[in-house]
Parts: structure tokens; sequence; C-alpha cells
């Protein structure tokens, strides 16, 4: 039914009849400025609301507003605008015009930030009981371009970093949460977009060496307005099973009203030039011929367009957008072609009802260079052998395409009615649908290994993902000092993933290349994979006097399982936060801000889909047809991993313009999924057979400064430091074997570390007369168990690690911005020099060899063909030590540790270097025209115009020998980490931006 | 009696909402590609288990007799030969293989299952009660012969220390070479009671194999002399272009790692005729200036089988145990018969060392040169090394009787 009446004018219209001295028929009008308290600017879009009429109005362009109609009285007016304290002010309304200007105080440290807590919990950060990150990309997207999500993310936020695995285009992607203590699983958040689940994957395809393509590539960051991450259990225990590693919450834009309500819509270009060039050039002491490898990389081309038109009335809201962003990576056969497209709605058919609609399709297309291990790739031909390509030919390298050509559409619909005051209903349906094909070609008329007259390989993944929300918040008063928040609600995932691929060889012409026109079947395979999560969960909210915050939940999982019955577990969780500034007289002066907070929560990681399956087969073919091999042995008895989690912190603010927020947390992981390899004599060793046996625990802290010391009309200066702390230990394998990873590196053992390196290294022995007799290990057998000890080596993850970021804005329009990070305690395993030592190309150990008279310099290289020194490595010492003098013995011990097998064991442990780093990671500068527009009489259509040029990876300074330290060559989700092996390093990446609002 | 009643109600959603969730999950499509035990437990589904036994027996063959090539004195792995860059193979070539090498890792793993797999089907069988008898006879020969063949692969390549060759079975204590042959044996002749006529020729090749190894001449003799006879093929392990015959993709056109050690090109050019038995193909090296390798040219494409038993092998050992007690004329006439086999012209005269240099063209890169090595004595690697490959690291790791 209709309503003839709404309620904010049915308080007005009582108003008029009840309050003392209001007279019928006379009113007044409010008008006035709203400017920025430091700055004097105005803030165009700020709101203002009368809070005793129930309704407002926002400012225009030069900030300011009006209100007509208002009845003369007393009233409370409250202006709020983002990134600024709200204020509120009594007024007096008299007959006539009224004037209130009000000057908002920056908020500096974002206390009215309004952050997500929990699954349909957001409240500001100055209530919230859990630690919260919360990235508004506003300002980041204006003063940089950045390629992907996780760009978007790294140094942002205390407690998470997130790195490339390479520095491919569109390569993987891990993300770091907090001190990854869970020992099951990939380590990885679950990631939701507008709420909807989304697929995460880093799908490998055809191998191109170690590297596959993250599905998070296919995200445009242009669309996207926040990223909320909840970075453990205790804030995401009621997303429930998998949120174990955290969780994050994409959100992207939404329809504006643009220029304060007064424009219906308002359009933005954005067009981006820039080039990816390599960083950091190959030297001949980490590589066999570093001007060919050098050679081989380029200014790789980026060119973006991004367009989109936001708008709406009170009814209806609208953001539209379509992006374009071509880029070639720094070395050949390396590009991405991305097309995004979105379509955002927002509807308010009634005063309690608001219908959401969120769309997106992407095309991406990708092509991956071969790297890493493997024969075909261009530095495994560069970088091992003085004689180059001895694997596989130049031209041959250059002729492989390897491409996944992705769609992906992405949306929700969500639908939030409220039927009473306080009392929210909302229902979500999301889906994530990903289409990839990869294919790849091996031209027949060039020579590859295994690949007889050209090969060709297709694959396509279809990953289907739904994800349903319903919950109901209900917030009500207790008391009138005691608030409360009733929260109950389930969700419900279903996931359909479906593989296939074929390959052929032998193909009569390289020219034509489809699969049917090659003549050999070489395999072809499908693989199809359905599971189900379900969970209810409810949630109690307390908020006492504005100083008290106590929530308390409960979550209830479900899960699919294969073969046995679903498992089923509880995750709880308890938050408490108090504010102590809320005490009069407690805290100093400067201290305006205080309070501390506590967190517990539950959440686990699910058991593989199959894994309570006793015994499984599956058929391999061979020259009998396909006989009934062993797929997989399972454990019918196991359970999901439990991750509990206590964090304790404060946030304060000092000054009024210095946060210092600091968080320190314990995590524990039971019931471990381990798995347990059979003996190989029994034959069961398809797969390992999962026990919960397992426990792990971690602990850490994060800290954050951000100051903003100088801020006037033309100059401010503000910064962020963030300091993170992070370790964990195995605590118990139920007496399994140490874990290792496929290279025997990477361990999980108790008493280390999670994936610490732990293996072998060697060292010189000398004889009587001091000469070098041989390399021996640096261990022995203690423990007597037949083989040497293996031991420590380092972690492939920093224990210390952290971000400096700086904005100064002078000359008024001018914006210069910085971010640095750096990182402490991480180890990388060099794979790279040991193979180049393998094939004898290791130059600071042919250098050793013959400082020890072991060989002649002319023997390993270093001459020409009339045994002449050649001039490049004149500057060598090459001549022979005496024995026993110190440099001999120093370079005896070079070359005994630049061995990589002693004693019947792989020495790693002397390829592995400490690979601290600092990055200067982004520097931009940034001119902003929007204030000469505003001046200019004659425009009436530019709204902001900026120019902007900025690069990324500007600097890196570290002691790893390699040219990049944060590589990994199997990718960015594989138990081998930090191992670099002829992996392709991050590019440096120069952008120019113009940003236009019409 | 409203409270009561809210409270039911409340009781009975919530129930329906965890019974909805459990139904929900539990509403999933099954994988369509594997099945539980329990599936296959039907008559039906025997032959796909013979299959699954014979394919694993393949990519055990292949394998073993491609790596103990490698670690005989056969096959070299030098880095100059393009694309020779495995660290696990250079370990096997120098004798200096560690347990956690992670080519023998695999191969050893097979070797479990083709042993398992064997025996298993065995189990397995006992429960179903056919109505195919000759399925049922095929299906207890593929489990009796196979599970011998698994054993004698244990005895005659595997080793828990460099010179103890023996194995271990289903994670039990480490049994020597002498009592796995044994086993073996047991195992062999079960099979020889269920064989046809043509499958019990081939048993009785490998039982003489076997007894040839032990030092048991004169049964060695016996058996081959029932086993596989001039004009019988051979008995393989069979490939295709998905199950891959290692030489192949190790030592051959696919990817060459392993090349022939330099002497088979002597042996070639001293005899051209012999390219028959000992067929090799030129390769450049990537060293400055280059070196020419030579690596087997027998198997030049993925599905080329490799032979397992062959009727020259018998008519070899036969005349072995007849040099060896004296009748060196016999010995001679069989050795002469298997070369004319090859077109090759017949010896005039015959010791020990010219039947061991047959022996060793006849099975060139068959796997058959390792235990000929030891027999004979003649070793080519430093006193510690390998002359099997070793127990691996996870069986060491997870085998208490070890």
């Amino acid at each position: 039914m209709r309503t003839f009446i709404t309620k904010p004018g049915l308080a007005a219209l009582l108003l008029l009849f009840f309050v003392p001295g209001l007279a019928l028929a006379q009113t007044g009008s409010l008008s006035g400025i709203v400017t920025d308290g430091e700055s004097g600017d105005p803030l165009p879009g700020a709101n203002l609301f009368i809070e005793q009429l129930g309704s407002g109005t926002a400012t225009d362009v030069e900030g300011r507003y009006r209100v007509a109609d208002i009845p003369v009285g007393s009233y409370t007016v409250r202006v709020s605008f983002v990134g600024y304290r709200t204020t509120t002010r009594p007024v007096t309304i008299s007959a006539g015009a009224n004037t209130l200007d009000v000057a908002l105080p920056p908020d500096f440290t974002g206390l009215e930030e309004v952050v997500v807590t929990g699954i349909a919990s957001a409240t500001s950060r100055a209530r919230a009981e859990v630690a919260v990150s919360s990235i508004k990309t506003e300002d980041l997207l204006k003063q940089n371009a950045y390629q992907d999500v996780s760009q978007l993310v790294n140094g942002k936020v205390a407690g998470v970093s997130v790195a490339p695995a390479s520095g491919n285009v569109g390569g993987g992607i891990r993300f770091v949460m907090r001190s990854s203590t869970g020992l099951n699983g990939d380590g990885q958040p679950v990631i939701y977009v507008d709420g909807v689940r989304i697929d995460n994957a880093e799908v490998g395809g055809f191998g191109a060496g170690g590297q596959g393509v993250s599905m998070l590539a296919s995200l445009n960051p242009e669309d996207i307005e926040s990223i909320d991450i909840l970075k453990g259990p205790a804030g995401a225990a009621l997303y429930g099973t998998s949120g174990s590693n955290g969780v994050v919450l994409i959100k992207t834009k939404r329809g504006r009203l643009g220029g304060g309500g007064l424009v219906p819509f308002s359009v933005t270009y954005k067009g981006v030039i820039g080039a990816n060039e390599q960083a950091e050039k190959y030297t001949r002491d980490n590589a066999a011929n570093p001007d060919i490898a050098n050679d081989f990389f380029r200014n790789g081309t980026i060119a973006e367009h991004s367009l989109s038109v936001s708008g709406g009335s009170d009814v209806v809201r609208y953001f539209a957008s379509y992006d374009k962003r071509f880029e070639e990576g720094h070395l050949r056969n390396n590009e991405q072609d991305r097309q995004s497209f979105r379509a955002n709605f927002e509807a308010f058919p009634l005063q309690r009802v608001a219908v959401r609609a969120n769309t997106n399709y992407t095309l991406n297309q990708i092509f991956r260079p071969q790297n890493d291990n493997n024969i075909f790739g261009y530095l495994g031909n560069t970088l091992l052998s003085s004689t180059p390509f001895i694997f596989t030919d130049s031209t041959a390298i250059e002729g492989i395409e390897n491409v996944q050509r992705i769609s992906r559409f992405l949306g929700s619909v969500e639908a939030e009615y409220s039927p009473i005051d306080n009392l929210r209903i909302r229902a979500s349906v999301g889906f994530d649908g990903t289409d990839l094909r990869n294919d790849e070609t091996f031209p027949s008329n060039l020579s590859y290994a295994a690949r007889t007259n050209g090969e060709r390989n297709v694959l396509n993944r279809r990953n289907e993902q739904y994800t349903y929300d319903l919950n109901v918040r209900y917030g009500y008063r207790i008391t009138p000092s005691l608030e409360a928040t009733t929260i109950v609600g389930g969700q419900a995932f279903n996931r359909i993933l479906r593989t296939f691929f074929f390959t052929k060889q032998n193909f009569q012409s390289e020219l034509i290349t489809n699969i049917g026109a090659g003549a050999d079947f070489i395999q072809g395979d499908e693989s199809f994979l359905h599971t189900r999560e379900a969970g209810l969960f409810g949630q109690q909210e307390f908020a006492f006097q504005d100083r008290f915050f106590l929530t308390l939940g409960l979550r209830r999982d479900f899960a699919s399982a294969v073969g046995a019955e679903a498992p089923a577990i509880f995750y709880p969780k308890a938050s408490f936060a108090v504010r102590l500034d809320e005490f009069p007289g407690l805290l100093p002066r400067p201290v305006n801000f205080l309070k501390l907070r506590a967190a517990y929560g539950e959440t686990g990681q699910l058991p593989g889909l199959l894994d309570k399956s006793p015994l499984r087969w599956e058929a391999e073919p061979s020259g009998y047809g396909a006989g009934a091999v062993v797929d997989f042995i399972g454990n019918i008895e196991i359970e999901p991993e439990r991750v509990r989690e206590l964090e304790v912190g404060l946030e304060s603010e000092l000054f009024n313009n210095v946060g210092l927020d600091f968080t320190y947390y314990w995590q524990w992981a039971e019931e471990s999924i381990i798995d347990f390899n059979n003996a190989p004599s029994t034959g069961l060793t398809a797969s390992a057979v999962p026990f919960n046996v397992g426990g792990s625990r971690g602990w850490g802290f994060e800290a954050s400064l951000s100051a903003a010391p100088v801020r006037t009309r033309n100059y401010g200066v503000d910064f962020t430091a963030i300091w993170n702390y992070q370790q964990n230990e195995v605590d118990d394998l139920g007496g399994a074997q140490p874990i290792f990873d496929a290279f025997d590196l990477n361990v999980i053992k108790e008493g280390l570390p999670r994936d610490a390196f732990y293996t072998w290294s060697s060292r010189a022995k000398f004889n009587a007369d001091g000469s070098y007799e041989g390399a021996e290990l640096t261990t022995t057998d203690a423990d007597g168990d037949g083989e040497p000890d293996r031991k420590f080596f380092g972690l492939p993850y920093p224990e210390h690690n952290g971000s400096f970021s700086l904005n100064v804005r002078f000359l008024r329009n001018f914006n210069v911005n910085a971010l640095a990070d750096w990182s402490l305690g991480n180890s990388v395993f060099n794979n790279t020099l040991l193979f180049s030592r393998r094939f004898g190309a290791y130059l600071e150990r042919n250098v050793a060899r013959v400082q020890i008279g072991q060989v002649d310099a002319c023997a390993v290289g270093f001459c020409d063909d009339q045994d002449n020194i050649l001039p490049e490595f004149q500057d060598l010492d090459l001549q022979a030590f005496t024995v026993g003098s110190p440099e001999y013995r120093e370079a005896a011990e070079t070359v005994a540790r630049t061995e990589f097998s002693v004693g019947g064991v792989d020495t790693d442990g002397n390829w592995i270097e400490e690979a601290d780093f600092f990055k200067l990671r982004e520097v931009s500068l940034r001119y902003d025209f929007t204030d000469l527009l505003r001046k200019w009489r004659g425009n009436k259509y530019v709204r902001s115009l900026s120019l902007t040029i900025a690069a990324r990876n500007v600097y890196t300074s570290s002691n790893y020998k390699g040219p990049d330290p944060e590589v990994n060559f199997r990718g960015a989700r594989d138990a081998s980490r930090a191992q670099d092996f002829l992996t392709l390093p991050s590019p440096r990446v120069i952008y120019g931006t113009l940003s236009i609002g019409l | 009696m409203r409270n009561f009643l809210s409270t039911l109600l409340t009781v009975a959603l919530l129930a329906t909402l965890v019974a909805a969730c459990d139904s929900f999950v539990e509403d999933v499509d099954l994988p369509i590609d594997s099945i539980d035990d329990d599936q296959l437990t039907t008559e039906g589904q025997v032959p796909f288990l013979i299959a699954g036994v014979e394919t694993r027996f393949a990519t055990t063959h292949d394998r073993l007799a491609a790596y103990s090539d490698g670690l005989s004195d056969q096959f070299i792995f030098d880095q100059r030969v393009p694309n020779a860059t495995f660290p696990s193979f250079r370990e096997i070539d120098e004798g200096d293989i560690t347990f956690a090498n992670n080519s023998v890792d695999g191969v050893y793993n097979d070797l479990g299952e083709v042993r398992f797999f064997a025996d298993n089907l065995l189990e397995r069988i006992a429960q179903i009660e056919f109505s195919d008898a000759e399925l049922k006879r095929q299906a207890e020969f593929t489990g009796h012969f196979f599970g011998g063949v698994a054993r004698y692969f244990y005895a005659t390549y595997i080793a828990l220390t460099p010179r103890d060759g023996g194995g271990v079975i289903n994670a039990g204590p480490f049994i020597p070479a002498p009592q796995m042959y044994d086993l073996a044996l047991e195992k062999l002749n079960a099979a020889l009671g269920v064989g046809t006529e043509a499958q019990r020729r081939a048993v009785n090749t490998l039982i003489a194999r076997i007894h040839l190894y032990k030092g048991e001449f004169d049964a060695a003799r016996t058996a081959a002399l029932n086993g596989l006879q001039e004009g019988d093929a051979p008995f393989q392990s069979r490939h295709s272009v998905e199950s891959v015959n290692e030489y192949w993709i190790a030592a051959g056109p696919g990817r060459t790692q392993w090349v022939c050690d330099f002497r088979y090109k002597a042996l070639v050019d001293a005899d051209p005729a012999e390219a028959v038995r000992v067929p090799l193909t030129a390769i450049t090296g990537n060293d400055s200036p280059p070196t020419t390798f030579y690596r087997q040219g027998k198997y030049n494409d993925r599905d080329t089988p490799l032979d397992f038993l062959t009727w020259q092998e018998g008519a070899l050992i036969v005349a072995e145990v007849d040099l060896r007690g004296g009748d060196a004329a016999g010995a001679l006439g069989r050795v002469n018969q298997v070369r004319a086999s090859h077109g090759l012209p017949a010896l005039a005269a015959l010791d020990m060392d010219t039947l061991a240099f047959e022996r060793e063209k006849e099975f060139f890169a068959s796997g058959m040169r390792l235990a000929d090595q030891r027999r004979f004595d003649r070793w080519h690697l430093g006193p510690n090394t390998w002359q099997f490959l070793p127990i691996t690291q996870s069986e060491r790791n997870q085998n208490e009787n070890l």
C-alpha cells in the first residue's frame, strides 16, 4: 500500500503541531559552506543531516548547501564526509535565512571509517573489536596504475603481504597472512567480490616451466572501491571452514550522485601508457651468458584505457565501466590483453527495500614465456652453460606459443529489506564462472626434445562457483545505555570444476596447427570435481555506554565428502573492546583515542573431497589397454583441521593526527592433516594417507604508525609505517617423518617453522700441509640413523617485514607518493647458481679453483684460443695462492661450499642465501588541475583533470645474488617456496596517466 | 505456553536447517576418474584388474632396465649431451646414488605396486564366483607370474647396501637376493601350474635366468630347455604413446640424457654387421668443438616394446652352462644359432669371455648388463659404488623393519 506521508515528513508535521514556540507557516532556511578544517578548502559532496527532521542534503561542487522550509526552532545538525570526522552542531532556525558554516576536522587515522568486522557485521574502526585492515582505493588509483589486485594490497596494510611468484605478467600471486600457522591447504585466504566467493586458483595448464596464471589477473583493479581483510580466525570465524587463512572482501564501485547530487551522472576516463623493463641486469656473477640473457629483455608496452560512468537518483544508482589493458612483459612471449565490462546497479524501489546487482564480464588473454625448470626456457638456455642454447635453439624457444584465454562472468544479485526499524534482512546469490582455454603450440619446423614434428596442446578448464547468503540483523536497545545487535544467517557454496585436455604431435606443416592436423595422438584426459559447503551462524553484539563492546558468535559448518558422511564442525568466536578515552580524565591529554581489544576465534581447513575414501582406483592407459591402478588411499576417520587464534591489541590516536595501532596474536592449529607415506614395498604409494595428528602454533605482532605532521592549504605531509613480525613452529606430526616439498628442501618437521629450509651443506677439509683435501659435510650422523644429519638453513618467508608510505602535497596541487617495503629473515635457494656450477659456469667457484691451483685459468673458460686471459676476465685475481695462506684457505672454502653433492647427499644448503631486501616499490608524482578548472569560468564540462607519472620496483637492495629475492620457480601455491630456478624477475614499470572527470 | 511453542518452533527450524545443510553438501556428483575399492569385486572387472598388473609391469620393467643400463658400463651420462640435465641420472651413472634419488624413487614405488597389484589380484579373485573359467585361469596366471617377476626384480636390481642385493615386501624385513629369488621361484612355479603352453615356456625362461643368477647351473639349463624355443615370440613389456618406453624418453629420440659408452661405437666400427644387435644413432654434443655421442637406436618410438624374455636368452643360458661344464662345441652351436637369427656369421670358437661379449651384444639396452657385470666380476666403478639401485629413503623412513 502506498503511504501518503513518509516518516521524516510525519515527524516534521508533528513538530509543527507540538513543538512549543513553533508557529504555523513560520519557516526559515539554513545555508552555509562545509570546508576542510585545516586547509579551508570547500568539500563538495559532504552530507548534512538535521536530526530532528530526519532529512538533509549534500554540498555542491563549491562545498555549499541550502535547506529551505525548516520550521523555526532548535535543531542538531550532523555533517559528515568520507575522510573527515563527523561533526554535530546545534543550530537555531529563525524565520528567514540562517547561516551555518562547518569546518570538518580531517580523520587522519581513519577512526570513522566503516570497516568489515565479520560475516554480516560492519562498524567504525573506533568500535571494532578485531584488528581490521581496510584499503580504500580512491587515492591509490588516482596516484598510480595497478596491474592487479595484489598490487593494491601489498604494503598497504599490516599483517598481510602479497607477492607474485615471478615477473610474468598475469602470473601467480601468493598472499602471506600473519604467521600462516595451519599446516593444511595452500595458506591462501578466501576471497569475496561483492559477496561472491571467487575462484582464486593459479592455473598451470600446460607447463611453461613452473608459473601459472592467476585468476585474480582477471579482476580489474580500477573497478575496486575497497578491500577489507580479516587476517585470521579471530576475525574470520563466522566465515567458517576455509577461513583459517583469513578472508579478503573486495567491494566494487557503486553509483554515486556526482558533484554532490547536483549532476545526474559523471564520466571518468583514465588513460595509462607505460613500459615494463628489466629491473636488474644479469651479470657474469649470476649468469653464464649475461649479455645474451639481457638481450632477450625488452621495454614491453603498457596501454590502458578505462572509462566509467556513475550516477543516478535517489531511487536508482549505477556504475558502469569498460577497461582495456594491453601489456607486454619485459621478456618476449609474455603478454596480457584484458578487457573488463562492469555494470553495477542499486535501486531503492520502496523506502525499506534495496536491490543491488553487480555484474562483471572479463576477457583476458595471457601469453606465458617458457622459463623456470624447463629446457625450453629463455633463462635456462642462457644462464647455465657457457655455451648458450645447449638445450634448445633460440628460434625454437621463441617459436613456442602458450596462451591462456579466459572469459569470466562475476555477478551477484542482492536484496535488502527492513520490515521494521533496525531489522535488516539481506539475501544474495552470486556466481563466478570462468572458462579458460590454454593453447600451446610447438611449431613442426623447429626442433624440440620429446616432440616429433611439433606439438599442439589444448586444455579447457571450466569453473562454476555459486555463493548463497542469507542473514538477518536486528539492532535494539536493552537499556538506554546498552545496545545490542543479533545476527543470524546461513551461507552455502557450490563449486563444479571440469577440465579437459588433448595433445597431438607430428604436424606436416607449421602453417596448419589445428589439433586435427597432428598425426600422432599423445594424450588426453578430463577431470571433474563437485564440492559443496554450507554453514549456519549466529552472532550477538553488545555495546555499553559506547565504552564496552562485546561480541559472541558460533558457526556450524558442513562440507561434501565422497564415500562417507559429510564432516560437520562448530566454530566459536568471542571478542571484546573497551574505549578508555571515553572515561574522562583517565588518559593524558595528548591521547584523544585509545581502545583496547581482544578477540578469539576458530576456523579450519577442510580435508580433500576424497580423503574419507579408504582406497580408490583409476584407469591408466598403457600398451595393455587401460588397467586398474591405485589412485588414492584415504582415511575414513579424517576431520577438518582446526585453527584457533587469540589476538589482543590497541588502537590509539594522539594529538588528533597520530595513529598508533598494535596487535599481538597467537595461533594454534590442531588436528592438522598430516599425510603419511606408506612404505613403497606395500604398493600403496599412489597417495599419502591423511591423519588428523598434526599441530603447530604461530605468533607475531603487527604495528602501524600513521601521522600527518604537516597539513596546510598548500602543503601536506602524511606517512604510514607498518612493521610485522611473525613466527611459527610445527609442534606435532604424530610420529610422521618430516614432510618435504618435491625438491627435498622445504620441510614440515617437528620443532621447525613451517616450510623451513632443511638440508645439508659442506665446508673445506685440509691436509696436514694446509692444502685443500676436499669438501666435507658440516654435519655428522649424530642421531645414528645411518644418514648425515640435516640442519636448518632459514625460512622462505620473512620474520620481519613492513612498509613505509609517504605522501607529500606541495604547491597545493602537486602530490608525491612513495611506498617502500622491506623484509628481514627470509632466504632463497639459488638453484640457478647451483646449476650453473653443475655446468661449470659459476664464476666465483672457477676463480677459487684457479686460486687453489685445482685448475688452470684456461681450463675453466677464462682464456682465448691463444691462452691469453680474455679482456672481460682480466680484473679477476687468477693467481694461485700459497698453500696454507689465509687467501688460499678462503678460496678453498669457496670451492667446498660450491659443491652440490658431498658424501652421497645433496648439499643444497650451500646455495641457500639470505635474501633480506628493501624495495622502493611505488613512486608517483601527480598534478591535479581541478583547482585551475574551477577557476576557469569557461569550463562547464570538465570536473577534474590530473596528470601522473609513476614507477614501480624502482630500486631494490638485497644481499641475494640473483636479480629478485621474491621469486619461486614452482609458482605461487606450491609446497616448494622461495626457490629461484631460472625464474623471471619482476620488472621495473613506468607509467604516465591522464585522468579526466566529466 | 506461547514461549514453549516458540522454543519448539525455533528448535524445529534449526533442526530443519541443519538437515538441509547436511543433505545439500551430500548432494554432489561423484568423480568420473576414480572408483571405490569395493566396486572392483565382480568378475566383469577382472580384465581391468589384469590389465592394471600388466600396465604396472611395463612401467617398472622399462625403467629398471634403462636405469640399470645407466648404472652399468653400457650407458654414460655426460652434460655435453644436449638435454642431459638430471642430477639423479648422473648419480646413477657414477654409482654414487643418494637414497632420495627421485628417479630411483619413481621406479621403486612402481615395483612395490606391481607386487601389490599381482598379490592383490589373487586375493580378490579368490572372493569372486567365476562363470568364465578361462578368465579365472588368466587372472591366476597374471597374479602368480607378475608376483614372481616383481620378486625377481627386487633380487636383481635393488639393494639395501651397495653390494647387498635384495628387497622388501609389504614393509617387512630386508630379504636378501637369494631368498628373494626363492620367493620369485615359488610364484613362478605356481604360474607354471595355471599357464598355457606358451606361457609356461616364457615362465621357464625366467626361471632359468634366476637359477643362472643364483649359480644353480643345472637347474638353469633344465628350465631353459623347457623355455622359449626358436620361433617363439619374445615376451615383452608393451608400451604406448601414453605409457612411453623409458628408453625413448631418457636415452632415445624423445630426450637423450643417457648415451652409449664409446666402446659400442668401436664395436660396431670393428664389425658393422653388429649394428643389427647394437643399433646406434649419432648425436652432436654441445661442447666446442662438438663431440659426437651415440645413443641406442633400438627404441625409436614411444611405443616400441621392450624384450623381457627371448628364446635367444634360453639358448645362451644353455650355452653358458654347457661351456662351464666343458661342452664348448655344444655351447658354440647354440651361440651361433643365436647369431644366425640376426644374420650374423658363425663364430669359430667360444670361451667365457666371448660368451659374455655375446650376451652383452645380444642383450644390448635391455637391462641385462648390470647382472652380468656382477656375475662375471667386471665392475667398472670404484669399490664403494652401488651395484644395484638402493632401497629408497622413503622405504627406509616408513619401514620399521629396516
